[in-house]
């Protein structure tokens, strides 16, 4: 049977969650978290709230946590009109990638955004060059992640976006079959660094040329979006651009920080003149 | 004028992009009341409905992007390929989650979250469509005393959606998409 709270007690739990994770449960949406939570007690057998707040004691219950809220990207190449869009403006060197360059993919979840990124990178010629920053908030996904492992299930979809992004060849030539389960290629991954938490500490700056955060501002209330986008200016070098969800836009107060150069994709660049 | 509601909430799927549009084009182009789309929709394609339901529509229907306000007087249809939720501070959030009755957008999160939102101020209509989503939605509606009205399944194109949630509660109307656009009509009378 699923549990009621009142709104004071999904705050309190928000609240207990976003000291215990270090993550900023306090800043989800209102419907959000109460839908991830019934999902959540449905899936480990919790009744009652104090049961739950017990089970947060336990370190691997915390990591379960975390994965129920680290949602999915759901299919590579999702939206592929915006990773064709992507490619040119980096086959045309509107941003440029070298050695020297880094891109960053914060709260990588089910990692298909990453895989996306990396095929289009080694059909583009770039596979190695930049350095790829990811970061998780689950171990869980941390874990698959790190192997390559893609789920089986969404192949129909991941072919047929990757037809429309017009791939150079087939999907299936990036990735390799063991026991039955399906990675992408290890070779794809180097120069990949992970870390743990939503961005980094305060003290590290990455100044990516690219940044991308598609539908994870969607869970977060709108104030905090601001916050989230400080967070992602002060990672991004001036020239650099930011791809949100196409269904997300940047808050109003960065317009003198960023323009937009792709409503429909809902990608913005950095203003070149910015010194930070 | 006061209004006994704050919000329309209409679900559908397979023949009721027909339905949709005959409602919109016999609506008063002032109806004040704003109203949220949530059909079945193919995930591909991410153009096209929108556009095809403003051609006959007498007020305008947009897409939300993510957190805008909820205006009265404002058609918002949900996105191909996102879940659609009503939330307390009348914004709109949206979500990429897992489908839910192998729909995104699906109906229940839709008319679930709009029915805690707005309470016993909330018209539900669930139209025609070949399978149950909507129905637990729609009984969230009735539940929180909102008022609740299923396409009579008589006049659907396909009767499981309407027939799915009449399994489980007893709409206020059961009525037929002329009789929707004429209830709807007097509301502002």
């Amino acid at each position: 049977m699923a549990i009621s709270y009142s709104i004071n007690e999904l705050r309190e739990l928000a609240e207990r969650l976003t000291v215990v994770t270090k993550l900023p449960y306090n800043e989800l949406t209102h419907s959000f978290f109460k839908r991830r939570l019934a999902v959540l007690y449905e899936k480990n057998a919790i009744r009652k709230t104090q049961q739950f707040i017990s089970m947060l004691e336990e370190d691997q219950f915390i990591d379960i946590v975390n994965d129920e809220f680290a949602i999915a990207t759901t299919e590579l190449f999702r939206d592929p009109g915006f990773w064709r869009r992507l490619r040119r403006l980096i086959i045309e060197s509107e941003i440029e990638l070298d050695q020297t360059t880094k891109v960053w993919i914060p709260d990588v979840s089910s990692g298909e955004e990453l895989y996306s990124f990396l095929i289009l990178l080694e059909e583009s010629g770039l596979s190695g060059q930049p350095e790829i920053m990811t970061s998780y908030i689950s171990k869980e996904s941390f874990k698959h992640v790190q192997e390559g492992l893609i789920t089986t299930k969404k192949a129909e979809t991941n072919n047929y976006n990757y037809k429309r992004f017009e791939g150079r060849d087939k999907l299936e030539a990036h990735f390799v079959k063991d026991k039955g389960r399906v990675f992408l290629k290890k070779e794809m991954f180097r120069n990949v660094k992970s870390e743990y938490g939503l961005f980094p500490s305060e003290d590290i700056e990455y100044k990516a040329s690219i940044v991308i955060f598609r539908n994870k501002m969607l869970y977060y209330n709108k104030v905090f979006h601001e916050r989230l986008v400080e967070q992602i200016d002060r990672n991004t070098k001036p020239g650099g651009i930011i791809c949100l969800g196409i269904k997300e836009t940047l808050p109003r107060c960065f317009s003198k920080r960023f323009e937009c150069i792709d409503e429909k994709e809902s990608i913005y660049k950095k203003y070149k003149f910015l010194t930070d | 004028m006061e209004l006994p509601f704050k919000a329309i909430v209409i679900g559908g799927s397979a023949g009721s992009f027909s339905v949709v549009t005959k409602i919109l084009s016999k609506l008063r182009a002032d109806f004040p009341l704003p109203i949220v789309l949530c059909l079945h929709r193919l995930k591909h394609v991410r153009s096209g409905l929108v556009e095809g339901i403003n051609l006959k529509s007498k007020i305008k229907v947009v897409e939300p992007t993510d957190k805008i306000k909820i205006r009265p007087g404002n058609v918002y249809l949900a996105p191909s390929n996102y879940h659609l939720f009503v939330e307390y501070d009348s914004t709109f959030s949206l979500s990429t989650e897992e489908p839910l009755n192998h729909s995104r957008p699906a109906i229940d999160y839709t008319l679930s979250s709009a029915a805690y939102v707005y309470r016993n101020k909330l018209i539900g209509i669930l139209l025609t469509g070949a399978n149950k989503d909507g129905a637990k939605g729609m009984k969230n509606i009735a539940d929180k005393k909102g008022l609740t009205i299923i396409q009579d399944p008589d006049s659907c194109e396909v009767d499981t959606m309407p027939k799915s949630a009449l399994r489980l509660f007893k709409p206020d109307k059961v009525l037929s998409p002329e009789e929707i656009v004429n209830f709807l009509n007097q509301l502002i009378v």
